[in-house]
Parts: structure tokens; C-alpha cells; sequence
């Protein structure tokens, strides 16, 4: 007598084949109810031996399969099966009988205390909402996802016109250096030749002084300094000048400086030290042109605000200039003008093609990059590429800049740490574009590198959800967006499996 | 958690600031301890001072006519007959076979702290009785156990016999030490003239009431000083300074024992089960201490300290418990170490040789001697003495024999969810999870982070639903910080340490600034109870368990990452008086606030890192911060096996290793070694990688879902072991000796062990192993592979083929082990369960065996009788079922599903036949390849009385 043996009775409808084991998933219970026959011994489901009916369900495991005891926990390896009504239906370990835990919300698998309520109803009811308004969130996501494919294909479309205008003009341009190059050449030949004859003595300290000196005495300033104009400066007073003036009584500039000069300096500017050997002052270096990588606008805003690690620090670019010294041209007739001008023209020329040039390369290469990106099978992720998102968590701020890079910086103040530039797709097999992986971030203390996956979710809209360490210097974000959504099934909210 | 500096920049932001000198100090980036960081015993004054003193040349002499016999105590006077000055010698027989002695300056300067709180009670004691005497010896008789202890006048020393034969001899090598409290002096005339006026005022003094009558012998002149060398009265170490206020007060004393070779126990050091000679090392050291990576096979401090020492040789155990908290090294000398066995033999031979004697010293920096002679004679005896003096391990709640997933740190409720989540989806039991010191609020224990676990209470009765419980981590370093409660009431209520100069003692440690509440004071123990009040520790429920590491204490700013030595306690003791028991006083206020909080109806579970001599009354214990390699695996063994001879029982290791990431195999191998030890957890530190298991392929995940389960069905005798060890101070692991005790093979195994009497167990600790051998021990017995269930002679040794499956396990031929073998998601899921029996037959046919079941979690057991202990008995082909203790009763669903007999011929029938007399036949099945009978369905209840007879 089995109550005597101190285990609670098996209740008559887990037995009778109708609650438990005889509904099992539709189809099995069609081709194993036959087999739970009271009328005659029981078959193993496997085959591996026979019973008599009275030991079915008698809460001892006789087949090595576990079939003689769909109802109770006796079989290390049997299943018990909850049909779950107003839910869906279960299969649960047979060792999840009777232990007191509330396994399937019909409660069935607890019959031997009846402890737990049936909450099926509830349950499907709360799971059908649920349902519904994912399958909402999802169809509004899929319809964004939609349009995204169609932008990116547009904007890809674009992308590759831009690609092909760009490489068009980068052949055009270099096929205009060659010839600019030679302008360039035989323009700067004449106007070395010229510059070499017109090199003007480059005015010492000493002949400024003297032209000022000039100029101060020429009391009239018609350009020649006579004996009255000497002859108001007291200090100047003295048969030698005079003499030095010359039959004359006049003298220009020129004639000033070499024959005057010498004289009147030292009564001039009695303070001024005799001018040392000069040499021309060497022009400045322009410096190397930097290689600006293109940002978008707002990128760079926030890349400003980061003060220590931003990388790309404009350097104040010096004006742009010809080969010449900096100084002021000095006067060149007007020939050797004519092709100073034109050998400068020609420079510029020049400049400005191969400038072109690189901004046609750059552009190229930044589209062949983007263009040879795995976006996803219908380019839906595109729309990623070249924004970043951000979470904030207690103590950190995490930024993802899809196919770039993860970083995360701690509130309280303090270094940016690189979670991991662009490696793959990274989602399980079968779903690829589930997921991404960023790999080689900063380095761990007696660790590797370290590296975050970040996972696609669908959504309506595009937002890191999560940011977790699941392991030391393993990140784990969350990133949701309808690129992610799959299309739904029509009628998938009305198809009720529950 | 435990030790675990990190040099990573984010620390130094946490922790706000800079890098202390200190922590820049004690980092090594490299995976191995800094053994700089701790004292050799050269660079500890008492240790270098004892240790150069030279056997042969003891000053003590007994003062036999000063001979006091009390009713219970025997005292005579010890005098240093260099210095002059008198000790005091007490001696107990105790009942049982233990010898107490104690000695003690007979007029101290300031009293000698005295370890409370460790034993029991006052042990009873029999009665002494003067049995011979002559000149210069005393001989006395200690009771009935016909034990008699010889004093020899001088020089002094006391020699142990059991009728004829000598068990243990102290002082024999004259290293008795004493160091008398004096007063600081700044020269020699000075010195001497006060020791003069001491000596003599010592004689003033009140004589205690037994001494009246002897007058004691008046010093001729003034005793000689010895020199006091640097470092007596102030020592530095590293950039600490100890002030030594009472200068010198060490203590030493040597104990031979002829015959023995083989010495166990004085945990915990990282070491084989054996230890060894110390001879031209360091003596191994006693002083709980936090320790960055440590080793293996060195005798340097760890977290915990018991001060008992067990000796063994064929049909003799001994044991010494040296019952002082202050810190302690151990020397152990061999006249054998270094011999070949060839060479044992030839002294043996040729009849020359010396008899193998083991030498042991004990040196400690304070304190008196107090010491027991445990005298066994077998080795169940000597740990039975020990736990009638210190307690036995306290019964376990059921659920914390189960498996513990814990890792530095699960990271916030959703953490939590997933994780408990993985166990359910993969079908792996589990019982408690663990937060580790992430959880808290800054590190301010008894709190919550609200970001990572607003909840706390929805977590835990979550987790409840599903028959699961947690452990959160409560370190006895309390936050500096005016707006933490307990730190506030603890600075306000006076209840922290304090320097030596009377104020708070501050230090370094998690949460930053730390203070540390003095758990010596029984007013702090009763506050720290009392904050484990549902509505003091908020968030928490009757599901959260305790966790106190770091409780050595650790200090991260300290001399040796601990407290300061001239710290002051409750009733002005230092630190250097009670430092190794400082830990358990944590334990024990925990476990109590445990008890408290369910009104005293269910028993706690604590688990602690730091402990001493009794710390088995309070929980579980593990092997702290160890590593993912394999000889931590292996060591994981002898150092739970010291553990449970020191009365420990509940032991483990951390599973997986703590530092570092173990490989899948080394992993695999660890799950399988643990289900087979007391304290099951895996625990990780931060810096490692995830290991759940599923994260493994799942060719290995199913092999630790085999080995959990072979954990879970197993759990009935678990439990049933942890009654024994209960009751009768038995550990639950077992070293090989304890049940083969004439067997000298066993002697130094400590790859293979006992669980209880029933279970050998060698688990596979070698990478890439294809096999390994198994001793098999026992005269004319048998042992069963308990999965294959073939049957081996003994003894022998086995070669036992392995895969990565295998777990080497035998059933001991003649005993019965009780299992419950439904694979259930928590051993409160397998609450009434049947169980299965395996009868295992010795060679003559019979087995015994027994079960304990109770409800798990109360102190019913204790306060109602409300448990079963069955007694199972199989002889002449009939199994009988009778109580082992009719004072216990209890209704429990549990029935018998299974009676599997190894060993046995086919019968013709099996009867059974219930309590009333009612027979019915059981249907069975036979493997005559493996001679293995399975009995269907008995289905009696497991609490009645029922016989099979098989014909």
C-alpha cells in the first residue's frame, strides 16, 4: 500500500493518461498514447524492456529512458509534461516534480503538495500583451529598418557617384600636373635669371639708417639734401661735410650714403654701436601640411571636449606662402615683375591642382573604406557608420562609434579608456549581424587587451541600452536599432500558440 | 575576497588619491608571494632569541617540596636558578586521557593574558595521587587511565608514561623558557638592583593560600641580568615600529616523543599533511595573516591558527594543544630526517640505532604556558579529547553542504538573475550564491549599493522560491566615515581597537580608512549580534547568509598587513596577546547574530578565512586567496585534511583557484576534487575571466553537472559524517592513518584520503593523467569502484585507468551508505526524498552503516530530539533497520527506494518485513558479472524499523 510507504499517492488524473503523460506535445501524445495501454504490460519507449502497468508511475524508474514515469520525479533523465492550458505547453527535468518549486503555471508539476496556483491564464494573458506590443515595436522597427535599406542604398548610390566623380577628377587632376609642373618649371627659370640680375642688395641696417638719416635731413623732401638743409643741424656743422657735398651743393640719396654717411652717423647718432656684418635672416620653415583626416561637424564637438585624448588638435596652419622671404618684395622693374608674377601664378597653380588631388584621395579613399564595409545584407547598418552613441551607468560614460571604436570614461573624472577598436561581425552562427566585436582596447593589469561585444537588439529607435563587464576587461553593450528588426510573419500576433 | 591588491590605476581612483607607500611596497606584479613582506624567524625577536638557546642546559629546577596537592591541580614551584626567579607549575589529570600543565611567573609584574572564551568549560578533572618519590623525582598518577607523570627536580622536566612505557617527555632537551616581566632600565647597575628589589618584593607579595607553609628559598645575591640585547624592548620591521612597552615576555617549552615519525596538524600552513623537520628553515609559524599569492610547501603564517599538534605511530596517537593566541612558531626536530629507509634498517639491524624520536618546540612572543596532553591512544581519541575541550564542529545547515557559486563579484541584481538562471537552464544544482564586498555601499558592509541592488529583498526571496539562498560578505574593517551608521555608534560607543597612545585605531583597507571593532570586548560581540536584526541589516532575510573575511585582521597599512602589535583590547590587553584569536571572535559574533536574528531556532552559517583553537563552533572555514594551478589543487587536500585534525571539519578550497584563469581540464578536475571535500564553492577573483559553468564547452560542462550530482546524491552522508564529527569530534576527511592506524604505508599519504569511514577518495590532480594509483588499505578487507562497482582485494595498489570522467572513489567492503539519488535543483528541493542504500559486503559477508536526517536548518535536533539516526546492520543475508539513538524521533516523508548489495550471489527471494510483522516479497534485479543485487521499491518509511532477508 503505497500511503504507507510514506510517499504521497500519484492523483489518479496524473495516471489516467489525460493530464500528464498522455498529453504531451501533440503530435507524441498521438503516437505515444497507444503505448501507456493499462490493459497490458507497458513497453520502455526504448525498447529496452517491459513492465508491468502497475509500475508505471509508481514512482520508481524502471526504463532506462525514464518512460515508465512521465508523472513523477523517479528518473534522473525523464521529463515531465505540463500542458499548460491558456499558456504553453512544457517540458520540464522530471526532478522538477514535487520539490516545492512552482515550475509549470498550471501547477501540475507540484501535484503532490497542490501548493501552486494555476497562473497559465494570467500568464498567457500578460505574455499575449507582451507579445503584441513587441511584435508592435517590431513591425515599427522593420519599417524603419525598411527605410533604412532604401537610404542606404540611395546614399550608396550617391556614395558611389561621389566615388566615381572623385576618381574622374583625381584623373583629370593628374593628368593637369604634369603640365603645371612644366609651366611651373619654365616660369622659374626667367624669373631666377631676373631675380639673379635684380637682386637687389638686400638694405643693410646700416643703408636703412642712412636712408632715414636721409630723409630726416632733406628738410623739403624734394629728394636732394643742399647745404642749408645740413646747415640746420648744428651738430652737423663742419668744413669736411661741407666739402664731402661737393661741387654740387646737392647730393640724392645714394651719393649721400657713400659719401656722407660715414661722416654724419657719428654726430647723428652718437648712441648707435657700429653696425655688426649682416647676413640675411633665414626665411621661416613652413611647416609640413598636416594630414587632416575628415571628421563629421559633430564629431568633432565632442571630440573638443575631450580635453586630453582628443587627437586631432588643429595646429594653427601659417599662411600659405610662395618660395620667397617673407620680407616685402623689394621693387623690381617692371619686367622682372611681370615674371615674378607669372613664375608665381604658375606655383600657385600647381599648389592648388595637387591640394585638389589629395582632397580627391582622401575623399576616395574614406568612400572606399565606407563603400567596402559589410553593413549588413541589405546595407541597413550603414546608417551607423560615422555617429556615436552614448550611456551613462553609475560610474561610467560609455561611447560607441559603430565600425570605429568603444571607449568608456569615468564620471568622477579621469582618462578615457579604449574598450576596443572595429574587428567583425560577431553574432552566433546563423545570425551574424547579431552582434559585433571591438578588440585591442587598453591593455589589463595581468590580463589582455581589452575587448567589447556589442549586441544588436531591435527597436524603433537607435540607443545603447546596456554596458556591462561581465568579466574583467570583457564589455558587453547593448545597442538598439531597427536595422536589427526582422520581419514579422503576418498575423504572427493572432497566431496563438498559447 | 581576500588579499587582493591590484595595481590597476582604476584602484587608485576608487580608493580616491594615491598610492600609499605601503601598497606600492607590498605589490608584486609577479604571481608569487613577497616573502619580505612577512617576518622570518630571525627578523622576530622572541623567535630569534629562543631559538638560540641550545638544547642541554635548562636552569629550571622543580621545587619538589614546594609540592601543593589540591583536589584537583598539583602545584609545585619552578626556579630559574639564574635568574632566580619562581614560576609556578600547575598539573591536571583531566577525565579522558588528557593532561593539562601550566605554568606561569608565580608574581608577574602585570598579569599574563590567559586565552578565554577556547575551551568549553572548565574541563572535570580526576583526581592526582602521590604514587612514589624519591630523591630529586616525583612520581604522580593521573587518574584511572593508569597514565603516571615522573618530575625530575633538575634540572626540571616531566616525563609522561602509560604503565611502562614512556609516551612524551617535557623540558627533556632543556628549552624551557620564560621570559619574566621586568621594568625597563637604562643600564646594567640599574638593571640589577631592580631585579634585586623585584625579587624581593615578589617574596612580599601575597603567596597564594596553597603555597602557605613553604618558605621559599632566599636568593644568596642578586641575580645576574642577562644582558638584554637590541630589539628586546622595541622592535622595528620594514618601516614599522612595535614599542614593546612590557619588553621580553616570551615563552617556549620542548616536548619529545620517542617512537614517533610522523607529526600532523598546527594549521594553517600550505604544506604536505606530514610535517617536516625544520631544522635549517624556519620553524613553521602561527600568526593569522592576509598573504598576497601565496605558496605551497612552506611553513610561513597563514589566515588561520589552531595550536594543536597530533603525533602518530602504529597503536599510539598523541596530541599537544599549546593553548596561546599570541604569535607562535613550531619547531619540529626528527633523528630520522635525513636517513634513507636503508639506513632506518641498518640502525635497526644492527641493533645500534637510536629509536626514531620526534622533537617539538613551541616558542611564543606572550601569554603563559598552558598545554594539553591529549593521550589518545587512537587517533579518533585524540580528536575527541580535542573536541571535548574546544568544541566539535557546530551540525551545518543542511543547504551549505550543497554547492556555493560565488566570484568577486556578481555584479548587481540582473547579475544575479542570469547567473542563478545558467544553473536552472543547464540543470546544474546549486544552493547559495555569494556577493562578495562589491555589493556594499562603498564597502560599507551591512549596505547595499542602490545603483547595482535596490532590491535586495526581491533578490533574495526570488532566489528563496526556488529553494536557493545567498551569502553576502561582512568584513570586521568598518569605513572611516561620519556618515556610516556603525561606524558612527562604534566610534561613539568606544567599541574600537585603540593605539597604544588610547586612540581609534585607524588603518588601510577596502573601503579606505578603516577601523576595527574590538570583538575581544563582549559588548562589541553583543552590538555586532545584534546588527544582524532583520531591521538593522535592511534588505537582508532569513535567506542571507554570512561571509567575514579579512578578519585576520588584515590591514593593508599594518606591519605584515596586520594590526599594529602594541594595539590595546578590551581590559588593556595588546595585540600581541590575542592577535591569532581575534578572527574567531568575529566568527563567533556573526554566527551568533545569525542565530539571534531567527530567535534562536536555526542554525547560522558563517563562513570565516581567519580562525583559532574552537573557531569549529562557529561555521566553515576555506583555505583562502589560493591559485588556478595544480598544485593548488593538490594541496587543497592536506591542507583540509590539518584542518579537520584540528577539529575544523567544514574545509575547503576555493574552487577553479581564486588568482588566475584555470584551463577547462584544471577546472573539471577542481569540481571533481571539491565535490569530494566538506566546503563546496567556486570562487574567482575579479581580474579573471568568467567561469560559470556552461561557459565551458559542453562536453566539460557535463562533466561538472556529473560531478555536482554525485555531490548532491551523496549529501546524505555528508550530513550524516558532519553528525558524527559533531557528536563525537571525528573530521569528516579523513587521513588514511585515522582508520588504519597500524598501517605505516598510510602514514604520509595525503593524495587520498577518507570520507567518513566509508568513502576513499583520490581525486585526479595531475594534468593529461591516463591513471593513477589508489592504496587500497586494510588486512583481509574489499573495496567497491562506487561507479562500476568492481571489487578489489586489500591491500594493494590499485592502477586505477582514468578518463577526464573519472573520479577515483571506493566504497569500504563492510559499511552502508545512504544516498539520494534524484538530481534536484538544491538540497531543499530533495527535502523527502527516498534513498537509496549501498550495502557494501566485506569478505565475511556483513556491512554496517548508519543515517542521520534531520530538518536541516533548526536546532530542533539539539533542543527537540527531533531527528532519525538509523542504524542499518547486513549479516547472515539479512539488512535490519533499528535506531542508532532512541532519543530521537521524527516524521519524514522519506521512504526506501532501493537497497543496491555489492558483493552478493543471486538469492532465490528477498522478504521484507515491516515493523508489524507484514511480509511482502521485493521484486530485484542481479548482475552476477559485478555480483550486484538491486532490491525494487522496499518503499517502508526511512524512519522505521524493517529487516530484508534475502534466501
Amino acid at each position: 500500500m503505497a500511503a504507507a510507504r510514506g510517499r504521497p499517492e500519484v492523483p489518479p488524473g496524473v495516471i489516467s493518461g489525460s493530464a500528464v503523460w498522455g498529453r504531451r506535445r501533440a503530435r507524441e501524445a498521438r503516437t505515444e498514447l497507444p503505448f501507456y495501454d493499462p490493459s497490458g504490460p507497458f513497453r520502455c519507449l526504448d525498447g529496452s524492456g517491459s513492465v508491468a502497468f502497475a509500475w508505471v508511475n509508481d514512482d520508481y524508474c524502471d526504463c532506462q529512458d525514464g518512460s515508465d514515469e512521465p508523472g513523477t520525479p523517479a528518473c534522473p533523465n525523464g521529463r515531465f509534461h505540463c500542458t499548460n492550458a491558456g499558456h504553453r505547453p512544457r517540458s520540464v527535468p522530471a526532478a522538477h516534480v514535487n520539490d516545492g518549486v512552482c515550475d509549470c503555471c498550471d501547477g501540475t508539476d507540484e501535484w503532490g503538495s497542490g501548493a501552486c496556483e494555476n497562473t497559465c491564464r494570467e500568464r498567457g494573458r500578460q505574455e499575449r500583451e507582451e507579445r503584441l506590443r513587441s511584435a508592435a515595436r517590431a513591425r515599427e522597427g522593420f519599417a524603419l529598418r525598411q527605410r533604412l535599406v532604401q537610404e542606404a542604398a540611395e546614399a550608396k548610390r550617391e556614395k558611389e557617384s561621389r566615388l566615381g566623380a572623385l576618381q574622374a577628377a583625381r584623373r583629370e587632376l593628374q593628368a593637369r600636373l604634369g603640365p603645371l609642373r612644366a609651366a611651373k618649371e619654365a616660369a622659374e627659370g626667367p624669373e631666377r635669371e631676373a631675380r639673379e640680375r635684380h637682386r637687389p642688395r638686400e638694405p643693410t641696417q646700416d643703408e636703412a639708417g642712412a636712408a632715414e638719416a636721409f630723409a630726416e635731413l632733406d628738410g623739403d623732401g624734394d629728394g636732394r639734401l643742399t647745404l642749408e638743409e645740413l646747415r640746420a643741424h648744428p651738430e652737423l656743422d663742419g668744413a669736411e661735410i661741407e666739402a664731402a657735398l661737393g661741387s654740387g651743393g646737392s647730393v640724392d640719396s645714394g651719393t649721400f650714403r657713400e659719401r656722407l654717411w660715414g661722416l654724419v652717423r657719428e654726430r647723428l647718432r652718437p648712441q648707435d654701436p657700429p653696425e655688426p656684418p649682416q647676413t640675411p635672416p633665414e626665411p621661416p620653415q613652413s611647416p609640413p601640411e598636416e594630414e587632416e583626416e575628415e571628421e563629421e561637424p559633430e564629431e568633432e564637438e565632442e571630440e573638443e571636449e575631450e580635453d586630453e585624448e582628443g587627437p586631432e588638435q588643429v595646429p594653427p596652419v601659417p599662411p600659405q606662402e610662395g618660395e620667397g622671404p617673407p620680407q616685402e618684395e623689394p621693387q623690381f622693374d617692371e619686367a622682372t615683375q611681370a615674371l615674378i608674377d607669372a613664375a608665381q601664378r604658375a606655383r600657385d597653380d600647381l599648389a592648388a591642382a595637387e591640394r585638389e588631388l589629395k582632397e580627391a584621395e582622401d575623399g576616395i579613399r574614406a568612400l572606399e573604406t565606407e563603400l567596402g564595409m559589410d553593413f549588413g545584407p541589405e546595407g541597413e547598418f550603414s546608417y551607423l557608420y560615422n555617429q556615436c552613441w552614448e550611456l551613462s551607468t553609475s560610474e561610467y560614460l560609455y561611447r560607441l562609434c559603430p565600425f570605429q571604436r568603444v571607449t568608456q570614461r569615468p564620471k568622477n573624472g579621469g582618462a578615457e579608456t579604449s574598450l576596443g577598436l572595429w574587428g567583425s561581425w560577431a553574432g552566433p552562427e546563423g545570425d551574424k549581424f547579431g552582434a559585433q566585436k571591438y578588440e585591442g582596447g587598453t591593455g589589463c593589469w595581468q590580463g589582455p587587451a581589452r575587448a567589447t561585444t556589442v549586441s544588436l537588439r531591435c527597436g524603433a529607435g537607435t540607443a545603447l541600452r546596456a554596458a556591462l563587464e561581465p568579466s574583467r576587461c570583457e564589455y558587453l553593450l547593448e545597442l538598439e536599432t531597427p536595422a536589427a528588426c526582422r520581419e514579422l510573419p503576418a498575423g504572427h500576433e493572432e497566431h496563438d500558440e498559447l | 575576497a581576500g588579499s587582493r591588491v591590484r595595481p590597476d590605476p582604476r584602484w587608485r581612483r576608487r580608493w580616491g588619491g594615491e598610492w600609499p607607500l605601503w601598497l606600492t611596497l607590498c605589490l608584486g606584479a609577479s604571481l608569487a608571494v613577497d616573502r619580505g613582506n612577512f617576518k622570518s624567524c630571525e627578523q622576530s625577536g622572541f623567535c630569534r632569541r629562543q631559538r638560540r638557546i641550545q638544547p642541554g642546559n635548562s636552569p629550571y629546577r622543580a621545587l619538589l617540596e614546594s609540592l601543593q596537592l589540591g583536589p584537583d591541580v598539583a602545584t609545585i614551584q619552578l626556579v630559574n636558578e639564574v635568574t632566580q626567579v619562581p614560576l609556578l607549575l600547575e598539573l591536571w589529570g583531566l577525565t579522558g586521557n588528557v593532561t593539562r600543565l601550566r605554568i606561569q611567573e608565580l608574581s608577574p609584574l602585570r598579569p599574563r593574558y590567559r586565552v578565554p572564551d577556547v575551551l568549553l568549560g572548565d574541563p572535570p578533572a580526576e583526581r592526582l595521587e602521590v604514587t612514589g618519590r624519591d630523591e630529586g623525582t616525583l612520581e604522580l598518577s593521573l587518574g584511572p587511565g593508569g597514565h603516571r607523570l615522573l618530575v625530575t627536580e633538575r634540572p626540571f622536566r616531566l616525563d609522561l608514561l602509560r604503565q611502562r612505557e614512556l609516551l612524551c617527555s617535557v623540558n627533556a632537551r632543556g628549552l624551557l623558557v620564560f621570559e619574566h616581566q621586568r621594568r625597563r632600565r637604562d643600564s646594567l647597575a640599574d638593571k640589577v638592583s631592580s631585579v634585586w628589589d623585584k625579587i624581593k618584593s615578589l617574596f612580599r607579595r601575597a603567596v597564594p593560600p596553597f603555597l602557605t607553609g613553604f618558605v621559599p628559598p632566599q636568593p644568596a645575591e642578586p641575580p645576574a641580568e642577562p644582558e638584554e640585547e637590541p630589539g628586546a624592548w622595541e622592535e622595528t620591521f620594514k618601516t614599522h615600529t612595535d614599542s614593546k612597552p612590557y619588553g621580553p615576555t616570551s615563552v617556549g617549552l620542548d616536548f619529545s616523543l620517542p617512537g614517533f615519525e610522523h607529526v600532523y596538524g598546527i594549521p594553517e600552513h600550505a604544506e604536505s599533511l606530514r610535517l617536516r623537520p625544520t631544522e635549517g628553515g624556519d620553524p613553521y609559524r602561527l600568526y593569522n595573516l592576509d598573504v598576497f599569492q601565496y605558496e605551497v610547501f612552506t611553513p610561513m603564517a597563514l589566515y588561520g591558527s589552531v595550536p594543536l599538534l597530533l603525533a602518530h605511530r602504529p597503536r599510539l596517537s598523541l596530541g599537544i594543544f599549546w593553548l596561546n593566541a599570541a604569535e607562535t612558531w613550531v619547531d619540529i626536530g626528527s633523528n630520522t630526517a635525513g636517513k634513507t629507509l636503508f639506513g632506518k634498517l641498518l640502525d635497526y639491524m644492527q641493533g645500534g640505532g637510536e629509536t626514531p624520536q620526534t622533537e617539538v618546540r613551541w616558542m611564543s612572543e606572550s601569554g603563559v604556558i598552558d598545554v594539553f596532553l591529549l593521550l589518545g591512544p587512537r587517533p579518533a581519541d585524540v580528536t575527541a579529547q580535542y573536541g571535548r575541550l574546544t568544541g566539535t564542529q557546530a551540525l551545518p545547515p543542511l543547504f551549505s553542504l550543497g554547492y556555493h557559486q560565488s566570484r568577486w563579484n556578481y555584479q548587481d541584481e540582473a547579475d544575479v538573475e542570469a547567473v542563478e538562471r545558467g544553473f536552472e537552464e543547464h540543470e546544474l544544482p546549486l544552493d547559495v550564491l555569494w556577493l562578495d564586498i562589491e555589493h556594499a555601499d562603498g564597502k560599507r558592509y551591512f549596505t547595499w549599493d542602490p545603483a547595482k541592488f535596490p532590491n535586495p529583498r526581491g533578490m533574495l526571496e526570488r532566489l528563496a522560491a526556488r529553494k536557493r539562498r545567498m551569502v553576502s560578505i561582512v568584513d570586521p574593517h568598518i569605513k572611516v566615515d561620519g556618515g556610516y551608521r556603525v561606524h558612527t555608534e562604534l566610534r561613539a560607543r568606544g567599541l574600537y581597537v585603540k593605539t597604544k597612545d588610547g586612540n581609534d585605531y585607524e588603518g588601510w583597507c577596502w573601503p579606505g580608512s578603516s577601523a576595527y571593532p574590538d570583538f575581544t570586548n563582549p559588548e562589541m560581540r553583543e552590538w555586532w549580534a545584534n546588527m544582524f536584526a532583520f531591521d538593522q541589516y535592511e534588505g537582508s532575510t532569513e535567506a542571507l547568509y554570512t561571509w567575514n573575511d579579512m578578519n585576520e585582521p588584515s590591514v593593508f597599512s599594518g606591519p605584515e598587513v596586520t594590526m599594529h602589535k602594541d594595539a590595546r583590547h578590551f581590559g588593556g590587553w595588546e595585540h600581541r596577546e590575542l592577535h591569532n584569536i581575534y578572527g574567531l571572535y568575529v566568527h563567533k559574533a556573526t554566527a551568533e547574530g545569525l542565530i539571534r536574528r531567527s530567535g534562536g531556532r536555526l542554525r547560522p552559517f558563517v563562513l570565516s578565512r581567519a580562525f583559532f583553537a574552537g573557531s569549529q563552533r562557529y561555521g566553515a572555514v576555506w583555505t583562502g586567496d589560493n591559485t588556478a594551478d595544480w598544485e593548488h589543487l593538490r594541496i587543497s587536500i592536506p591542507m583540509c585534511l590539518s584542518f579537520g585534525l584540528a577539529g575544523l571539519a567544514f574545509c575547503g578550497a576555493d574552487v577553479g583557484g581564486f588568482f588566475q584563469n584555470p584551463g577547462p581540464e584544471l577546472q573539471v578536475r577542481w569540481y571533481q576534487a571539491g565535490a569530494f571535500q566538506p566546503f563546496f564553492r567556486a570562487h574567482a577573483h575579479l581580474d579573471t575571466a568568467r567561469r560559470e559553468p556552461w561557459l565551458l564547452s559542453p562536453e566539460h560542462l557535463a562533466l561538472v553537472r556529473a560531478a555536482l550530482r554525485r555531490r548532491y546524491a551523496l549529501l546524505p552522508t555528508w550530513y550524516t559524517a558532519f553528525y558524527h564529527c559533531h557528536r563525537q569530534g571525528i573530521p569528516v576527511m579523513r587521513p588514511l592513518w585515522m582508520e588504519f592506524p597500524d598501517d605505516p604505508h598510510t602514514f604520509a599519504m595525503d593524495d587520498q584520503y577518507l570520507l567518513d569511514r566509508v568513502l576513499l577518495v583520490h581525486p585526479v590532480t595531475e594534468p593529461g593523467a591516463r591513471g593513477v594509483n589508489v592504496y587500497l588499505p586494510g588486512e583481509g578487507e574489499v573495496w567497491y569502484n562506487d561507479e562500476t562497482h568492481e571489487q578489489h582485494r586489500a591491500p594493494q595498489t590499485l592502477y586505477v585507468p582514468v578518463t577526464l570522467s573519472t573520479i577515483p572513489v571506493f566504497q569500504r567492503g563492510g559499511t552502508v551508505i545512504p544516498r539520494q539519488d534524484r538530481p534536484r535543483r538544491s538540497t531543499e528541493a530533495m527535502k523527502g526524498d527516498p534513498f537509496t542504500l549501498y550495502v557494501a559486503l566485506s569478505p565475511q559477508g556483513t556491512a554496517q552503516g548508519d543515517l542521520y536526517v534531520d530538518d536541516g536548518i533548526s536546532f530542533d535536533y539539539a533542543t527537540k530530539n527531533a531527528f532519525l539516526h538509523r542504524h542499518f546492520h547486513f549479516a547472515n543475508g539479512t539488512l535490519t533497520s533499528s535506531s542508532a539513538d532512541p532519543r530521537g524521533s521524527m516524521s519524514s516523508p522519506a521512504w526506501l527506494e532501493r537497497v543496491v548489495i555489492l558483493g552478493v550471489g543471486r538469492p532465490e527471494s528477498a522478504l521484507l518485513t515491516t515493523h508489524d510483522g507484514s511480509q511482502s516479497s521485493l521484486h530485484f534485479q542481479h548482475d552476477p558479472e559485478r555480483s550486484v543485487l538491486t532490491l525494487r521499491r522496499p518503499g517502508v518509511p526511512i524512519g522505521a524499523d524493517w529487516s530484508i532477508s534475502l534466501r
